[in-house]
């Protein structure tokens, strides 16, 4: 059955394909890229498709400026692939790229759930894969050679920014939070963050009142809600995808439960359907984590102007963390074609293993620099907390340094 | 203990309505033993439906729900009419195998030709009416969960009250028992499956109209429902309408209490560990007929 819904998808995309390919007339062969993400079926669905968009989005400007130079203006070529969540799906996926399509490198697939087991696959064929935004921490602690995450650190990264921010905060507002209730979605993503989470919150001496993970893309998120407000917790943590983020919120707004901060991991609340599906009432004052500092702070050179202006106009939408990681991987990729001057799995490889961008207008777009150590990490992103204005925008708080210095955190921040 | 208070009285709300999707579905079974795999996807379409019409006609939720009744009852009529009973007739002598496998195909082309249609993205009506609660003391009901139990209830009621009491109920029910001497005494099956399954998914509309308000709407939504409506069909007994909505209530409570106790990933187990319990000491469902 899966296969045969997959069968209809890759016909259509390979049909779509086809004719793009067939309108790109360069003396080079176009270098393929098999990407592997979310369009549908899954919670994450609608976050996978606008970093499907930013991904088009890169391709394009980087065929429009020439291509890869070193290998005579050769074009990129994206062979796309819904994973629908499914790790199943990602694995035949993945298979048939290396295999039928003969891609020389690979990119995706946002999930955890999807990416830990696909890349996996990619190392046994020794073709490179470049995670766009895959937070789980062992994707690049297995020992693999073929395994690049440029644009996402490890999420425990993400989490300890969660609970040093929920120490900072109570210590600086005089108003201690001493419970915590945490739920995540349980596949990879959900549990690595909850595991780091779980460890930092023992250490901070804040009390675990409810530790659940619960199945993403649940129908009916209301007992579980009723539990959370049944502990009386003073923070409430929410890992989960966007269609997932948004019920719960609206949920904890429905059903009034009191808490000094519902603080959100720079997943479904950075969604950008998430305040137009919560509301701007149920949506204030929630934190979230964001691996993105935002517009102000990133949108500063004629280059990430192009980016922002071209996403904004086409789907009506602003970038976020989410998108702009996938913007940014694709040009990880060109980097190393350049340096590798062959369009060949071991030459990208090896390319993608000496990454080192520094200072340039991609790094100012992102926030960070980029240098691959040699587990295949890039060690220097960092996360701030945001937290929802009640006009609906998106104000960094925390670390003091990057605070806006218009906005006032409000702590605590949902009573009833 | 408000909060299993809460918890149980939750429960009976979102109870009635799966009770109300499953209800289509028994009266498919029961008259026809069809088994509809499509079933959640029609749900889907009910619930899109609704959703065009509240945010194209700026209709209430509630005020759409007859509409959705008139699409889908349409629709179940039309698919009864030209598909279903050309290849139910032509295996009338044994199991309906060929339909069984045409209904899965049925529920894989509406999944993705809505995907395809209308995009992967969730959606959820914008009425202000689906946000607003009633506070009891500790308890808080929304107006949708209060509004999906009265009509579910309704309904269920409506559809017994027909089934008993009125001649074409008599003659669904009797086709069902029998079809060959229903025949005999005059009753047209064919016209008979086609109102059962109209019936079935004009139910279903209401149902979807009285879902939208709480969750979200994307092509995939069906799978979910679609499953729990067949553990409650099965559990509250093949055939029984009541039994179908009683079925729903307990899964609800099942669902909504056992959450409070237990981890919520095994709350659905707990669900199919009760299925299989009937399943062994009571083959018939809870308030399944025994057939002679």
């Amino acid at each position: 059955m899966t296969t045969r819904k997959s069968f209809i998808v890759r016909a259509c995309l390979t049909g779509a394909l086809a004719m793009l390919g067939a309108s790109a007339a360069y003396a080079a062969d176009p270098v393929k890229i098999g990407y592997l993400i979310p369009l549908s079926g899954s919670a994450a669905a609608s976050i996978g498709r606008d970093m499907s968009r930013a991904t088009h989005l890169a391709v394009k400007h980087i065929n429009e400026s020439g291509g890869i130079k070193s290998l005579g203006g050769a074009q990129l070529q994206l062979l796309e692939s819904d994973t629908r969540g499914d790790p199943k799906v990602a694995l035949t996926e993945t298979e048939r790229l290396i295999t039928r399509e003969k891609v020389p490198v690979l990119l995706g697939a946002f999930q955890s759930g999807t990416t830990f087991p696909a890349t996996a696959v990619a190392e046994k064929y020794s073709v490179p894969w470049v995670v766009d935004l895959a937070g789980k921490g062992e994707i690049t602690e297995r020992g693999f050679k073929y395994v690049f995450r440029a644009t996402q650190v490890p999420a425990a990264a993400n989490a300890e920014g969660m609970a040093d921010f929920v120490a900072y905060a109570s210590k600086a507002t005089g108003k201690p939070a001493k419970t915590v209730a945490m739920v995540y979605e349980n596949t990879d993503w959900g549990q690595d963050m909850a595991n780091t989470l779980r460890k930092k919150f023992k250490e901070q001496g804040v009390e675990i009142v409810l530790d659940e993970g619960y199945p993403p893309n649940s129908p009916d998120l209301r007992p579980l809600v009723l539990k959370i407000k049944g502990r009386k917790p003073d923070i409430v943590t929410v890992t989960s995808y966007a269609a997932d983020a948004v019920q719960l919120h609206k949920l904890l707004a429905q059903m009034r439960v009191s808490a000094m901060g519902y603080i959100g991991s720079a997943g479904g609340q950075i969604d950008s359907g998430f305040l137009p599906q919560v509301g701007k009432g149920p949506a204030k004052g929630v934190f979230t984590t964001n691996g993105w500092a935002g517009y102000e702070s990133a949108v500063t050179t004629p280059f990430a102007k192009k980016f922002w202006d071209e996403f904004t106009g086409t789907y009506k939408a602003e970038p976020n963390e989410l998108s702009v990681s996938a913007y940014g991987a694709v040009w990880v990729i060109k980097d190393a074609l350049e340096r590798a001057g062959k369009a060949e799995p071991q030459a990208i490889r090896d390319a993608l293993a000496t990454t080192s961008i520094k200072g340039t207008d991609l790094n100012k777009l992102l926030g960070y620099d980029i240098v691959i150590n040699e587990k295949g990490q890039n060690p220097l992103k960092k996360f701030v907390v945001q937290q929802i204005t009640p006009e609906g925008e998106y104000r960094t708080i925390w670390p003091e340094n990057l605070a806006s210095k218009t906005y006032k955190m409000v702590w605590p921040a949902a009573t009833y | 203990m408000s909060i299993y208070l809460q918890a149980l009285l939750g429960g009976i709300a979102t109870g009635a309505v799966y009770g109300l999707i499953a209800l289509g579905l028994s009266l498919q079974f029961g008259v026809m033993k069809i088994i509809n795999f499509a079933h959640g996807s029609f749900l889907m379409v009910a619930m899109y439906v609704t959703y065009y019409t509240c945010t194209n006609f700026g209709l209430h939720p509630l005020a759409a729900a007859p509409i959705a009744a008139v699409v889908l009852f349409f629709v179940g009529w039309a698919c009864q009419r030209f598909f279903i009973d050309g290849i139910y007739r032509k295996e009338s002598a044994r199991e309906p195998i060929g339909v069984l496998i045409f209904t899965t195909g049925l529920w894989i082309f509406l999944d993705y030709f809505a995907l395809a249609l209308l995009g992967p993205d969730s959606r959820m009506i914008d009425s202000p009416w689906s946000n607003e609660v009633v506070i009891m003391g500790d308890l808080i009901f929304t107006y949708p969960q209060i509004a999906g139990f009265v009509i579910a209830a309704l309904v269920t009621i409506g559809l017994v009250a027909f089934m008993r009491y009125t001649a074409l109920g008599r003659a669904i029910r009797a086709t069902g028992q029998d079809r060959e001497a229903a025949s005999v005494l005059g009753i047209d099956s064919k016209r008979v499956y086609q109102l059962s399954f109209a019936i079935g998914l004009g139910v279903l509309g209401i149902a979807g109209a009285l879902l939208l308000p709480m969750y979200p709407v994307n092509p995939f939504v069906g799978d979910i429902f679609g499953m729990r409506a067949f553990v409650i069909v099965v559990l509250g007994g093949i055939g029984s309408i009541a039994g179908a909505f009683w079925g729903g209530i307990i899964v609800g409570i099942l669902e909504s209490v056992g959450s409070q106790v237990i981890p919520v990933t095994y709350a659905e187990a707990l669900i199919f560990l009760l299925f299989l319990g009937v399943m062994y000491f009571r083959p018939s469902g809870l308030f399944g007929v025994e057939k002679e």
